[in-house]
């Protein structure tokens, strides 16, 4: 298994995928801390150090595991595309195991970089609070660092499963996001909140919230374990698919 | 124990039968052609050997074991299908990869970039790749592992008349020094200057498999022109050939090598004016079994 992750980590390493990832990323988790501080109180923005504007500040989960959705599409789905899957079966016939070490792989990525991004994060915003007269967050940042951390990570491994259940690099991400930002958190968190709690994007936001922010959300660790259930019935789903559907 | 065997081999997609009972031995040190037109079950065939699909029933084994059963696969089987290449990485990259899967040390790459000749382009793009370049690169694939076994499908596409030349060679090389290699193609004229045998397949079930000398011997057809018909005749049919006269001093022949009739009309003392070779090519002798499977008996 050692040496099907140390493949899949030079798959990545000598493709653009991973660091145009990780491009985007920095980039955005750059721009926003900073602006979002540095605007705070103007223009009936919240005032910088409250929960809202923290909350703003550190929901960089928001965007990693979106990043890390798409990248996990991009490594098993991507590979249909490119029909180097073929490659990757002849050299170790059983499929399962190709699938788990991208699954672990992906993981591993997600949680470095959602640890990564988050301690990012504060390494900005803690300076720029600091010069605005907050010392003090009024949220548990270890909590938030772990939530963040783990939902990267579980996004990463519902990417790999969806690529994997797909083979579709374009439908697999356009579906995975309309379902997330439309379906998901666009309707069925207003219209049936009760059921969208138990849903991947339910659960990944509420393992990355302030407790108690918002009651309509499960409770951070309630919430982790639904976020790892997905996965791993997906990654177990995706597993067992990939024994038996036939490479054409 | 023949290096690969195809055992009452089924394949079904639907109600599409890719493959019906296919049967046949692969002899190891030799290179075997393996003939049919579109759809005929070639490529099926391949997948199934390598694992990549599932048979409906039969099997298809490598020194009696699944693909997927041996310890090192790529380190057995070197294989060419249509496997394809990120565009994004460039060819050593790839290698590198292919070196992982087979559990080899990236030693091979510099090896294998030589033997297919892409040592200038190895740190290229592989989207800015002709097709005869890729089909190097998917050969370099291949011998990553340093197989005994090759199994290529169509091989001779996209390559240059250099390519298919050095191709040819090397494969040649490759069976002499005691690798098998099994190649599906559609160029009979280029199979037939480099197989030793052949496996013709068609609607998913074996025509023939031989080898290419008995096959163009059994199919051939010689025109002779000779003063001595009829003790020519005598002596031709003794050995075996069917000898029809064409002419006041022209026979044809079937079923004899043109070397055996040389020798066996020297031996009954004729002169042969002129001997002419008449279907002796691969693509004559396909269509012939394809047809004569095909004609209602």
């Amino acid at each position: 298994m050692t040496r099907l992750i140390r493949i899949e980590l030079l798959k990545l390493r000598t493709t653009p995928a991973l660091y145009v990832t990780l491009a985007v990323t920095v980039f955005f988790t750059v721009v926003s801390a900073p602006t979002t501080i540095l605007l705070a109180g103007q223009q009936g923005s919240p005032a910088a150090g409250s929960l809202e504007n923290v909350s703003k500040v550190l929901g960089v989960s928001g965007l990693t595991t979106m990043v890390m959705l798409v990248l996990g599409i991009l490594v098993i789905a991507g590979e249909y595309r490119h029909r180097t899957i073929m490659g990757a079966y002849l050299g170790e016939p059983r499929r399962g195991k190709i699938l788990i070490a991208k699954l672990i792989t992906v993981a591993g990525i997600g949680a470095v970089l959602g640890a990564a991004m988050f301690g990012l994060v504060l390494a900005i915003a803690l300076p720029l609070y600091a010069s605005k007269g907050v010392h003090s967050l009024p949220v548990d940042v270890a909590s938030m660092w772990l939530g963040c951390t783990l939902a990267t990570a579980c996004f990463g491994l519902l990417g790999v499963a969806l690529g994997a259940v797909t083979r579709n690099t374009v439908g697999a991400v356009i579906g995975a996001l309309i379902w997330i930002q439309a379906v998901e958190l666009g309707l069925l968190q207003t219209l049936i909140p009760s059921m969208a709690k138990w849903l991947p994007a339910g659960a990944g936001v509420a393992v990355t919230a302030i407790p108690g922010s918002d009651t309509q959300l499960l409770q951070p660790l309630a919430a982790g374990l639904v976020l790892v259930g997905w996965a791993a019935v997906l990654s177990i789903v995706a597993t067992g698919l990939a024994h038996r559907q036939e490479l054409r | 124990m023949p290096t690969m065997s195809f055992t009452d081999l089924t394949k079904h997609y639907g109600p599409v039968k890719a493959l019906d009972g296919f049967t046949v031995d692969i002899a190891s040190g030799r290179i075997t052609a393996f003939l049919g037109a579109n759809g005929s079950g070639k490529t099926t065939s391949m997948r199934l050997l390598l694992g990549l699909s599932e048979p409906t029933s039969g099997s298809a084994t490598i020194d009696g074991r699944a693909y997927r059963d041996l310890a090192e696969p790529t380190r057995v089987v070197g294989a060419v299908l249509d496997q394809g290449f990120h565009p994004n990485r460039n060819a050593r990259n790839h290698l590198r990869i292919a070196a992982a899967q087979a559990n080899v040390s990236a030693s091979r790459i510099p090896v294998v970039l030589e033997l297919v000749g892409l040592t200038e382009a190895a740190d290229r793009r592989v989207g800015g790749y002709s097709l005869g370049m890729r089909q190097r690169l998917a050969l370099a694939s291949a011998l990553i592992g340093d197989p005994t076994i090759l199994v290529l499908d169509e091989p001779f596409n996209g390559l240059d008349p250099e390519g298919i030349t050095t191709l040819r060679n090397f494969l040649r090389h490759f069976a002499d020094s005691g690798g098998t290699v099994f190649l599906s193609s559609h160029l009979l004229a280029e199979v037939a200057h480099s197989a030793d045998d052949a496996v013709i397949i068609d609607h998913g079930r074996l025509v023939a498999s031989s080898p290419v000398a008995t096959l163009v011997a059994g199919t051939s057809t010689a025109v002779i022109t000779t003063p001595d018909v009829d003790v020519l005749t005598a002596a031709l049919q003794a050995r075996g050939g069917t000898v029809t006269r064409t002419g006041p001093d022209q026979v044809t022949v079937t079923g004899l090598d043109r070397d055996v009739i040389g020798r066996t009309a020297a031996g009954a003392g004729v002169v042969i004016l002129d001997m002419r070779g008449d279907g002796d090519d691969l693509e004559t002798i396909f269509a012939a079994l394809i047809n004569d499977k095909e004609r209602p008996s």
